[in-house]
């Protein structure tokens, strides 16, 4: 069941009724039927999957606190973090490994059997796989107590507005919430709601606009314009921008409604001043939980520059990995930890040479801003392309710019719709800046009736209405 | 109470917005100079009258005149589909005089296109038939398009309504010449299969056919130029045509190869400007037009 549909509005309806009509134990069975349900809507078989990783981590949990012997506690988590990233791994890894290591036996002249499996790969197995083990491992550092009640940690595990594609929510952060009931709240459901249709514009509206463009971009390079390509890309940017963004915004708006906090996932990435600061504000579950649970325990920037530049690589290799069983993600990971190598090498001189060149503030800032944007929309190209050879294809393109004029773009039309659609979503960003509109909705009832009013028009005239799979759900 | 007042208030004032916003809109629409709009408006009325998907737009209207002294309109549409097709033909004979030809460029058989059919719901106002047509497609969207008004102007065709609101789009045809990079990669590509997207697209066919002979208009059947390197890649060609003819009881004419030099194209499977002229000499030439 995806959000963007008639059906999860007949779900979240009836979910909602039925949610504030209950309370204490019942409320904790409905949370987790109704995400039961919400998951299994896509694939029945998948609810086996996620039961078993439940049933696993909240055994180990236990039998992690009763253990008073660290030997014991030690492998405990192991075999915890093991069978997580066995199944992940698995389900997500294992055609990609078969395959290219029958490539590699190829290439040696060699003739192996197919080994490819036809593999469903289970929606949101890298979110709840990863919220999953965090929990053994917080654990396992004494930093939590473990869940005693199983519904309550299946609840924890499962709960549908971010069960698919995150925010990836910490155990010590989010099972507590569970413990109380929320009783209805017009302002939170206000609140909730305003987040919601930003959600469905950005996602509905943008996300779903520009795709048909993109697609055609990265589907058939060569027979495109070098500044058709260009504007492909720079959409493609806002593409994934607006679709996972969009998706947070709809699972923190739902659980808002329903009386739980999630952390935000995402804070104007395209701002950033530098690659670091990109990854506090992208994906920031994700950042952060490879920064607690990677990044740190390999040492993080404790062990002089060199081993600082490994932790880095590594983290941002396993970072790109996590998206998909592809070189072309690996290669995306790549290029972000080169990026954040070489701007900690070449920072001090850079701030230097803008003093040398008396650079406005306001100018070294906006230049920051758009070289940072411009490699991230270089490494998106090998994000977005299936192959390498269609990265390829897709920069020698612009790199030729051939036809690099207005006239030899297809589909004006489109594009001139993409750009509304980009400058109405960055108008609104810019100036959330100075008048924080979520503040501002709920203490002026009548700019919140305007404000949705326009959304739905917004959406009603500019959105897609197919009801397209979102971007993350494949990771 | 104060928050359902609040609610009735915000359920009153987007429902207003969405009214208000439709009737702006659909007099954009009903004043625009779109071929679409000048169609529902009766102000159609032309001697030959062309069909097709976006390669019937080489059917370019300034050449026909100049070249033949005859008027000409244009009911082609990018992927325009041929039931979509049909839906307009009997729109534009309801609205319209009848036109002496019916020339359609066949290739519009070959693909089926809910999405495009969607895209007209800004003329649905005018047309039980495409109100019809696009409930047939998707129930949901046509229920939609009743309840909230601004979902029918949610398509390129109503951009392009809008676009065209104070000048004639008799112009529309890309005017650029295809690039060698692309010239290059028709090489490596695949034949490229011609096929009928489905026995009723076929029936659409035959159903505009016969409606346009009880009117006394003459009908040509088309296909119109392919880059010639790409022609020599179209696979299922003969037969295809040979479907077409065998369900309509009309000749197919041939054209897919008739316009040599890569200039004279945009890309594979599309004339320019200066292909357009070439292309309707040839028509000129047969008699065709």
């Amino acid at each position: 069941m995806i959000f963007n549909s008639l059906e999860f509005l007949v779900f979240i309806t009836a979910f909602l009724l039925l949610y504030f009509s209950l309370k204490g134990r019942a409320r904790l069975w409905l949370c987790l039927l109704g995400s039961y349900l919400f998951y299994g809507w896509w694939d029945w078989r998948f609810l086996g999957l996620i039961g078993l990783t439940t049933l696993m981590d909240y055994s180990l949990g236990i039998l992690m606190e009763r253990s008073t012997i660290e030997r014991d506690r030690k492998r405990l988590i192991y075999f915890s973090v093991t069978i997580n990233l066995l199944f992940l791994g698995f389900f997500k890894y294992f055609n990609f490994f078969a395959d290219s290591f029958r490539e590699m036996v190829l290439a040696f002249g060699l003739h192996p059997s197919d080994t490819t499996l036809s593999i469903i790969l289970p929606i949101g197995i890298s979110f709840y796989t990863f919220q999953s083990m965090s929990y053994t491992v917080d654990i396992y550092r004494r930093e939590i107590e473990p869940e005693r009640d199983l519904v309550r940690f299946a609840a924890f595990v499962s709960l549908f507005p971010q069960l698919v594609a995150g925010p990836i929510v910490r155990a010590r952060d989010f099972l507590p919430q569970f413990k109380t009931d929320k009783p209805w709240d017009w302002d939170r459901f206000m609140s909730g709601l305003t987040r919601v249709l930003w959600g469905f514009f950005k996602k509905v509206a943008i996300a779903d606009s520009l795709a048909p463009f993109v697609e055609q971009c990265f589907s058939a390079p060569t027979t495109l314009s070098s500044l058709h390509i260009l504007i492909g890309i720079f959409f493609y940017s806002f593409q994934i921008y607006c679709d996972f963004s969009g998706y947070s915004d709809i699972a923190i708006g739902l659980a808002r409604i329903l009386g739980f906090t999630f952390i935000e996932n995402f804070q104007t990435p395209y701002f950033s001043r530098s690659f670091t600061e990109f990854w506090t504000r992208w994906h920031i579950s994700l950042s952060s939980w490879l920064r607690d649970y990677l990044y740190i325990p390999l040492g993080g920037s404790r062990g002089g520059k060199l081993r600082t530049y490994r932790n880095v690589m590594l983290t941002m290799l396993i970072g790109g990995l996590w998206h998909g069983a592809s070189w072309t993600f690996l290669f995306w990971g790549f290029l972000h930890g080169s990026y954040q190598v070489v701007q900690r090498i070449i920072q001090p001189y850079a701030r230097q040479f803008y003093k040398t060149l008396q650079l406005p503030v306001f100018l070294g800032r906006g230049l920051d801003m758009l070289i940072v944007y411009l490699l991230t929309c270089f490494a998106w190209i090998y994000f977005r392309s299936p192959t390498f050879a269609v990265a390829e294809q897709v920069i020698s393109s612009v790199l030729s710019f051939e036809n690099f004029n207005w006239a030899s773009v297809t589909n004006k039309f489109i594009a001139f719709r993409c750009f509304l659609l980009i400058a109405i979503l960055l108008t609104v960003e810019v100036t959330n800046f100075r008048f924080h509109y979520a503040q501002l909705l709920i203490q002026r009832p009548v700019l919140r009736i305007v404000a949705y009013a326009c959304l739905f028009w917004l959406i009603a005239l500019m959105g897609t209405f197919g009801a397209s799979s979102f971007i993350y759900f494949q990771f | 109470m104060k928050h359902v007042l609040w609610t009735l208030a915000l359920i009153g004032f987007t429902i207003l917005g969405d009214r208000l916003g439709g009737a702006v809109l659909h007099h954009f629409v009903d004043t625009s100079q779109f071929r679409y709009s000048r169609l529902y408006n009766g102000t159609a009325g032309a001697q030959v009258l062309f069909m097709g998907n976006s390669r019937g737009l080489s059917f370019y209207e300034p050449h026909v005149r100049k070249l033949t002294g005859r008027t000409s309109f244009n009911l082609s549409y990018n992927a325009l589909p041929m039931d979509l097709g049909y839906t307009l033909f009997q729109d534009y004979l309801k609205r319209n005089p009848a036109p002496n030809d019916l020339i359609i460029e066949v290739s519009m058989c070959n693909k089926l296109n809910k999405e495009l059919i969607m895209s007209f719901g800004c003329y649905a106002p005018y047309s039980p038939e495409l109100a019809h047509l696009i409930n047939v497609y998707d129930p949901k969207m046509g229920i939609a398009g009743e309840l909230i008004s601004l979902v029918r102007y949610n398509s390129e065709v109503f951009q392009r309504a809008l676009y065209y609101l104070r000048k004639s789009d008799e112009n529309w045809l890309i005017n650029r010449t295809i690039s060698p990079t692309m010239i290059d990669a028709m090489a490596s590509r695949k034949p490229y299969g011609l096929s009928i997207a489905s026995e009723d697209i076929l029936q659409n066919l035959v159903k505009t056919i016969k409606l346009a002979h009880a009117k006394n208009i003459r009908v040509h059947l088309v296909v119109n130029p392919y880059l010639p390197a790409f022609a020599a890649k179209l696979d299922h060609l003969q037969p295809w045509k040979e479907q077409i003819s065998t369900a309509t009881g009309l000749p197919v004419i041939d054209y897919s190869n008739a316009v040599q030099g890569n200039e004279f194209f945009t890309d594979y499977q599309h004339l320019n400007v200066k292909g357009s002229y070439q292309y309707i000499s040839l028509l000129k030439r047969d008699a065709i037009l």
